[in-house]
C-alpha cells in the first residue's frame, strides 16, 4: 500500500539523497530481520524494533529485566539473524578485566608475545548480569563499548564491525552486585526492558507453537548489510524544527526541578540518530515528532539522574520524561519549503 | 502507513529549496517592520482622538493627550506581550493607563479641585459628564478619563491582536474607537474625514507590513534556537520589499484619497443633522438656591442704589442675567439644566440677527445674589472656571458657589432685532416649544379679554409688538408696588383695554406680557437684566440696582428669542428691544387677518429647542436595542460567512502541500470546536488519533484521516516531497466528510450553532 515519497536534494552531510526505490528497499530489509527475531521473541514486537533500531544506530542495549522473560534469547535472535558471531559473557564478581578483553600469552615455542582474544571480539556481545561483576571489569567492556578498541598491553586491538553489546541487568537482586554508575549507563544507546508476556503470546510459548529457537534462525542478513541499512538511515532528512524539538526537550530535562542531571549533548546525539533509523524503518526518509517522542523513553529515560529527594518521592525517570514530553509544544507543520 | 503518492521535484527548478524560506521563517523578531508595524498600529488608534478632536474645546490638547494614550498603550502592550501572556499583558498595562488619568487629574483638575475622590469619581463618571457638559467639550479630568481609557483599552486590544498575528482584527478596536467618537459627536464637530483618512492610510501600511511581517519561530518553549540556514536570497527579498513598500504607500493614498474626497462627494447632497447623544441626558441639577431673580426687582427697585456689578466695556452694553421659562400661576422658575462648560460656549442656534461682538469684562460685587452670571447677549467665550451653561435659556451659571466676589471676561453676540426684518416672521409649531405656551389653570379672566382684544389676529411680531405696546402705555412705573407677579397681581394690575391702568414695577410688566403673550399663542418668557449702569470711568461702569429690569421674550422662526421693551416710563430698559413699534405696526395695518395665525411649521426644529424636550429615553433605549439587534444579525450572517470563506481558502488553496495544511488546520479547529481541544505537544498522529476517537467506532471517515497525517508530515518535516493534486484532492475530501460526521455526532445545540461560533476565527493557527 505504501509508496514511500521520494526525498529530494540533499541533507547537510552532502550525501546523494535516499530515492524512493532505496528507502522502500531498506525498509524491506528492516522488516525481513525484525520478522525473523519475532518468530523467536513472541508478542514483543516494538521492543524488538527498538533492539534492531539500536544495532542499526550504532549503539548498545542494556536490557533491564527480570530473570527468564527472554533478554538473552533476544540477543541471539538478533545475532543470528544478522548472520554475526556473537560471544556470551555471564558477569560474575571474580570475573577479572583480562577474562573479556583478552589477555597476552608468552608463546614459549616462539618466543613471541601473542594476544589472545576475549570474548569481547564479536559483533554481537551478551554480557549477562552485567552488575554483578567488580567496577573494573564493568570498566573494561564499558570502554570497548565506547571506543571499540581492546588496548592489551599497550596494543590496540579493533573490534569486529558491527559491534553490538546486549547487557544485561537484573533490577531485583541487588545483593553483592555493583550498580553501573550513571555515568557510564550514557554508553548505551537505549534501555529497554521486556516485561512479561500477554497471556496470548505466553501461552504460545507454552505449547511450543510457531516459536522458533535462536539456533534455527538463518541468516536473513549480513555485516555488510547490516552497515548498508546503518549508512542509508544517516542521510535520512531532519527538518530544523525538529531538531530544536530535541533541543527544547532537552533543555527542559536540564531545567527540570527534579532532575539531578539532565541530558548530555551525546544524549540529543542519540536521540537523532536512533530517530534516522526509525523513520528509514518506516520507510520514510524524513523524521517526524512521532518518532521523537516514540524513542524519547527508551533512549532518554536512563540517562537521567533524579534528585534524592525526588527519587525517595517514588518519581522515576520515565515518568518525568513523560510528563516533560507533555508538556512540550511539538512542532507544527509550516510551509517552508517549495 | 498512508497512501500518499508524491510527484518527483524538478531537480534544476528547487536546489535548495527550503533555503530562502527558512531564512526568511527564522531571523528573529525585530528591526524595522515591527516598529513600522507599531506606529501604524499607533495612528490607527489615534484616528478615534483626531476624530473626537474638534467637540473639545481644546482640540490640540486632546489629540496630544489621545496621541500619547495610543502611543504608550500599544508600546506597553507589545513589551509585556512578548514576554508574557494576553491577559497579563493587557492587566500589566493598566496601572501605565490609571497613572495617566492621575496625571490629566493634576493637569487639569476637575472644577472642585484636585483629590483622589475627584479622580475615582471622574473614572465612574466621565461618560456622563462629557454628555452633560455643552458642547465644545471643556478638557478637564472629568472629560478626558474616558476617551483616554478607551484609546488605551482600544491601543492594548489591537497591540494583542497584531501580536497574535490578526492583522484585521486588530484594526476592529480602532475602528470602533473611531465610530465611537464620531457618534459622541453628533453635530458638534464637522465630519471625520481626516480621522477616517488617517485610519485607512494606518489600516493599508498595517496590511502591507504584515504580509511581509517576519513569523515567529514556531512553539514557542523554553529554547530559542536559531538554526539559520545559509544561503541567500537578500537581495531578492531587499526588491520585493521595495515594491512592497511601494505598493503599500501606492495603496495608502488610494485610501486616504478614497475617505477623504470620495466620502464627502458621496454624501455632499445629503441633508440629515446628526443625532446629539447629549440631547439623550438631563444635565445634573445643581443644589438649586431658592432664589428667584424677579422676586429682587421690587426690593432693588425701591433701593435703586446698591452698586451691583463694575462692567469695562467699549460701550455701555445690557446684560442678560437669567431667562425664566415655566410658570406655575404663582411665579416664574428659572432653567436649571446647566451643562460644565468649558471657555467655549456653543453658538446659539438661530443666530441672533445682525448681530455685534460684545466684549465686556465684569465684576460681580458682594450684593448680587445667586450662582447666575450676567453676560451680554449671547455668551461665546468666557475666561471663568467652573462655570456651567444653560444652551436652552442662554443662561450662564457658576457651578462652584455664589457669582459674588467673581472677575471674568466675557464675550458675546449681541442681536439687533428690527421690526421690518421680523413683519413676516412666523412662530414654529414645533411640540418642543409648547412649555413656553402652557398657561397654568386660573388665569384671570381679564388675560385672555385683553388678549382677545389686541391681539387676536395679525403675524406674530406684530401682536407681540401690540401687547408690548398696550403695556407700556397702559400703565406706569411705580417702584412702590409691591414684589409678586402670580395671577393674582396681574388680576389686581391689568384693566381693559382703553381703561387707565395702575403702576408696577418690569417684575409685574414683563410677568403680565409674558403671560398675555401665551394667551394669544406666542412662545413666551421672562427675563431678568441689567441696563447699562452709570459711566464711573473711562470705558468702566457701575451698574446698580436700579438697573435691574426684567423683560418679555417671544420666539420666532428664524429669529430666536426676541426681546420685548414692556416696563413703562422712567426707567430705560432693553437696549436690545424692538425699537419703534409703531412703525413696524404701520407697515402691517394693511394685511387683516380675522384669525390668528396659525402656527406653521415651516422650520426644521432647532436644537436650541430639542434640548427641551427632555430625556429620550425611548428613543436611546430603542437605538440601543437596534445597535444590540444590528450587532445579532451581522453575527449571525457574518460570522459563518467569514468562518466559510477562511474554509474555503484554507481548502482550495492552489498549491496542494497548502491545501493539505489547512485541512490539517480545519481539522485541528473543528476537534477543538468539538470540545476536545488539542494539546500543544500533540503530534499529526496523535491529533489524528484523538479526533478519531471524538466519533463513534462506527463512523467510517475516522480511518482515513490517517492519510491525513502522513501528509501533513511529508508537508511539514520532509526534505521536499511534492504531494500531488490528487492525493491533496482525497485528503480535503476525506478532512470534510470527517469534520461532516463530527459536526453531525454533536449534540443538537452544537451542531445548529457550529458555524455561528465565532471562536475559531480567533484560534491561532498552528
Amino acid at each position: 500500500m505504501t509508496t514511500a515519497p521520494d526525498i529530494a536534494p540533499g541533507d547537510r552531510t552532502g550525501a546523494p539523497p535516499l530515492t524512493a526505490e532505496e528507502v522502500a528497499a531498506h525498509a524491506a530489509d528492516f522488516e525481513r530481520i525484525a520478522a525473523a527475531v519475532r518468530r523467536t521473541v513472541l508478542g514483543k514486537a516494538d521492543v524488538v524494533r527498538l533492539a534492531l533500531t539500536a544495532l542499526l544506530s550504532d549503539g548498545h542495549i542494556l536490557l533491564e529485566d527480570v530473570p527468564g522473560v527472554g533478554k538473552t534469547t533476544l540477543a541471539r535472535a538478533i545475532a543470528a539473524c544478522a548472520g554475526a558471531d556473537w560471544r556470551r559473557i555471564q558477569f560474575t564478581p571474580d570475573l577479572l578485566p583480562s577474562d573479556v578483553t583478552g589477555v597476552t600469552v608468552f608463546n614459549q615455542a616462539e618466543h613471541t608475545f601473542e594476544f589472545h582474544p576475549g570474548p569481547v571480539f564479536a559483533a554481537i556481545v551478551i554480557a549477562d548480569e552485567i552488575n554483578r561483576a567488580s567496577p573494573k571489569t564493568q570498566a573494561a567492556l564499558l570502554e570497548v563499548m565506547e571506543e571499540r578498541y581492546v588496548t592489551v598491553d599497550g596494543v590496540r586491538h579493533p573490534v569486529p564491525a558491527p559491534f553490538l553489546v546486549v547487557a544485561t541487568q537484573n533490577p531485583v537482586e541487588m545483593d553483592g552486585t555493583y550498580r553501573l554508575p550513571e555515568a557510564q549507563l550514557d554508553r548505551f544507546l537505549v534501555r529497554l526492558s521486556l516485561g512479561y508476556l500477554d497471556s496470548a503470546a505466553e501461552l504460545a510459548v507454552l505449547r511450543g507453537d510457531r516459536l522458533a529457537s535462536p539456533e534455527d534462525l538463518d541468516a536473513v542478513t549480513d555485516t555488510a548489510g547490516i552497515a548498508r541499512l546503518a549508512a542509508a538511515a544517516r542521510r535520512v532528512h531532519i527538518h530544523d524544527a525538529i531538531f530544536e524539538y530535541v533541543l527544547r526537550l532537552a533543555q527542559a530535562t536540564r531545567d527540570h526541578a527534579e532532575l539531578r542531571v539532565g541530558l548530555s549533548t551525546r544524549a540529543t546525539l542519540a536521540l537523532t540518530g536512533a530517530a534516522r533509523t526509525a523513520a528509514l524503518a518506516e520507510g520514510r526518509p524524513f523524521v517526524v515528532p512521532e518518532d521523537v517522542k516514540r524513542l524519547a523513553v527508551p533512549v532518554w529515560a536512563h540517562r537521567l539522574v533524579l534528585t534524592s529527594e525526588a527519587a525517595v518521592g517514588g518519581r522515576d525517570a520515565a515518568t518525568l520524561l513523560s510528563e516533560i514530553l507533555d508538556a512540550t509544544p511539538a512542532p507544527q507543520p509550516v510551509r517552508t519549503g517549495a | 502507513m498512508g497512501a500518499v503518492t508524491v510527484e518527483r521535484p524538478a531537480p534544476a527548478a528547487a536546489p535548495r529549496p527550503s533555503a530562502r524560506g527558512e531564512g526568511a521563517a527564522r531571523r528573529p523578531r525585530g528591526g524595522v517592520r515591527p516598529l513600522a508595524g507599531a506606529l501604524f498600529l499607533v495612528a490607527a488608534t489615534a484616528a478615534g482622538g483626531v476624530a473626537l478632536a474638534p467637540s473639545y474645546a481644546e482640540p490640540g490638547a486632546l489629540r496630544a493627550v489621545l496621541g500619547a494614550a495610543a502611543a504608550v498603550s500599544v508600546a506597553v502592550t507589545l513589551l509585556l506581550s512578548a514576554r508574557t501572556g494576553a491577559v497579563p499583558a493587557l492587566l500589566g498595562g493598566f496601572p501605565v493607563a490609571l497613572g495617566g488619568v492621575v496625571g490629566v487629574a493634576l493637569w487639569r483638575p476637575p472644577i472642585t479641585g484636585f483629590s483622589v475622590e475627584q479622580v475615582a469619581s471622574a473614572l465612574v463618571h466621565s461618560g456622563a459628564r462629557i454628555l452633560t457638559s455643552a458642547a465644545p467639550t471643556p478638557v478637564n479630568v472629568d472629560t478626558l478619563t474616558l476617551p483616554l481609557l478607551a484609546t488605551w483599552l482600544a491601543g492594548a486590544a489591537a497591540a494583542l491582536m497584531w501580536h497574535g498575528r490578526r492583522t484585521a482584527v486588530a484594526l476592529l478596536p480602532a475602528v470602533l474607537l473611531l465610530v465611537g467618537a464620531v457618534v459622541l459627536n453628533g453635530p458638534v464637530a464637522p465630519p471625520a474625514y481626516p480621522a477616517a483618512g488617517l485610519l485607512a492610510a494606518a489600516a493599508a501600511g498595517l496590511f502591507a507590513v504584515s504580509g511581509t511581517k517576519v513569523r515567529d519561530a514556531r512553539g514557542g518553549g523554553a529554547v530559542r534556537v536559531s538554526l539559520s540556514a545559509p544561503g541567500g536570497g537578500t537581495a531578492a527579498t531587499r526588491g520585493s520589499t521595495l515594491a512592497r513598500v511601494l505598493g503599500a504607500a501606492g495603496l495608502a493614498l488610494l485610501a486616504v484619497l478614497l475617505t477623504t474626497v470620495a466620502g464627502p462627494l458621496t454624501v455632499s447632497g445629503w441633508q440629515a443633522r446628526p443625532h446629539d447623544p447629549r440631547s439623550a441626558l438631563e444635565p445634573p441639577t445643581p443644589p438649586a438656591p431658592a432664589l428667584n431673580p424677579l422676586s429682587y426687582l421690587p426690593e432693588w427697585a425701591a433701593e435703586p442704589d446698591q452698586p451691583l456689578l463694575t462692567v469695562r466695556a467699549d460701550e455701555p452694553t445690557r446684560l442678560r442675567w437669567v431667562a425664566l421659562g415655566d410658570f406655575t400661576g404663582t411665579t416664574w422658575l428659572p432653567e436649571s439644566g446647566y451643562r460644565s462648560a468649558g471657555t467655549a460656549l456653543p453658538a446659539p442656534v438661530p443666530p441672533p440677527p445682525n448681530a455685534t461682538e460684545a466684549a465686556v469684562e465684569i465684576a460681580v460685587g458682594e450684593e448680587l445674589p445667586g450662582d447666575w452670571l450676567p453676560v451680554p447677549g449671547a455668551p461665546r467665550a468666557i475666561d471663568a472656571p467652573g462655570i456651567g451653561f444653560d444652551a436652552v435659556s442662554g443662561t450662564v451659571a457658576a457651578l462652584d458657589g455664589p457669582a459674588a466676589g467673581r472677575s471674568y471676561a466675557v464675550t458675546g453676540e449681541v442681536g439687533h432685532w428690527r421690526a421690518a426684518e421680523m413683519a413676516d416672521a412666523r412662530v414654529p409649531s414645533d411640540t418642543a416649544l409648547d412649555r413656553y405656551r402652557q398657561l397654568p389653570a386660573g388665569a384671570p379672566a381679564l388675560v385672555t379679554e385683553i388678549a382677545a382684544e389686541i391681539a387676536a389676529s395679525g403675524p406674530p411680531h406684530a401682536r407681540a409688538e401690540a401687547i408690548a405696546g398696550y403695556l407700556r402705555e397702559t400703565y406706569t412705573f411705580d417702584p412702590e408696588v409691591p414684589g409678586g407677579h402670580g395671577y393674582a397681581n396681574l388680576a389686581n394690575l391689568l384693566v381693559p383695554p382703553g381703561e387707565d391702568g395702575g403702576g408696577g414695577t418690569s417684575e409685574q410688566f414683563a410677568s403680565a406680557f409674558a403671560v398675555l403673550a401665551r394667551a394669544a399663542g406666542l412662545p413666551s418668557r421672562v427675563v431678568v437684566g441689567f441696563g447699562p449702569g452709570d459711566a464711573t470711568g473711562e470705558n468702566e461702569f457701575r451698574v446698580y440696582s436700579g438697573d435691574a429690569v426684567a423683560w418679555g421674550e417671544v420666539y420666532l422662526s428664524g429669529f430666536g428669542w426676541v426681546p420685548f421693551d414692556v416696563t413703562p416710563g422712567g426707567e430705560e430698559p432693553g437696549g436690545s428691544t424692538a425699537p419703534e413699534p409703531q412703525s413696524a405696526e404701520a407697515s402691517d395695518p394693511a394685511e387683516p387677518e380675522s384669525t390668528p395665525d396659525p402656527p406653521e411649521d415651516d422650520e426644521p426644529a432647532t436644537s436650541a429647542a430639542g434640548d427641551a424636550a427632555g430625556p429620550r429615553w425611548g428613543v436611546l433605549a430603542a437605538a440601543v436595542a437596534g445597535v444590540v439587534l444590528g450587532l445579532a444579525g451581522l453575527a449571525l450572517v457574518g460570522v459563518p460567512a467569514l468562518r466559510r470563506l477562511r474554509t474555503h481558502r484554507r481548502l482550495a488553496a492552489p498549491d496542494p502541500g497548502d491545501r493539505v495544511l489547512g485541512a490539517w488546520r480545519e481539522l485541528r479547529d473543528g476537534v477543538r470546536l468539538a470540545g476536545a481541544p488539542v494539546p500543544v505537544s500533540s503530534t499529526a498522529a496523535e491529533t489524528v488519533a484523538l479526533a478519531v476517537d471524538l466519533l463513534p467506532p462506527t463512523a467510517g471517515s475516522g480511518h482515513r484521516l490517517r492519510e491525513l497525517a502522513h501528509a501533513v508530515n511529508i508537508v511539514g518535516f520532509a526534505a521536499t516531497g511534492w504531494l500531488t493534486a490528487d492525493a491533496a484532492a482525497r485528503i480535503v475530501a476525506d478532512t470534510r466528510g470527517y469534520l461532516a460526521e463530527l459536526r453531525a455526532g454533536q449534540r443538537r445545540l452544537r451542531r445548529l450553532t457550529w458555524w455561528l461560533d465565532p471562536r475559531p476565527l480567533f484560534w491561532r493557527a498552528p
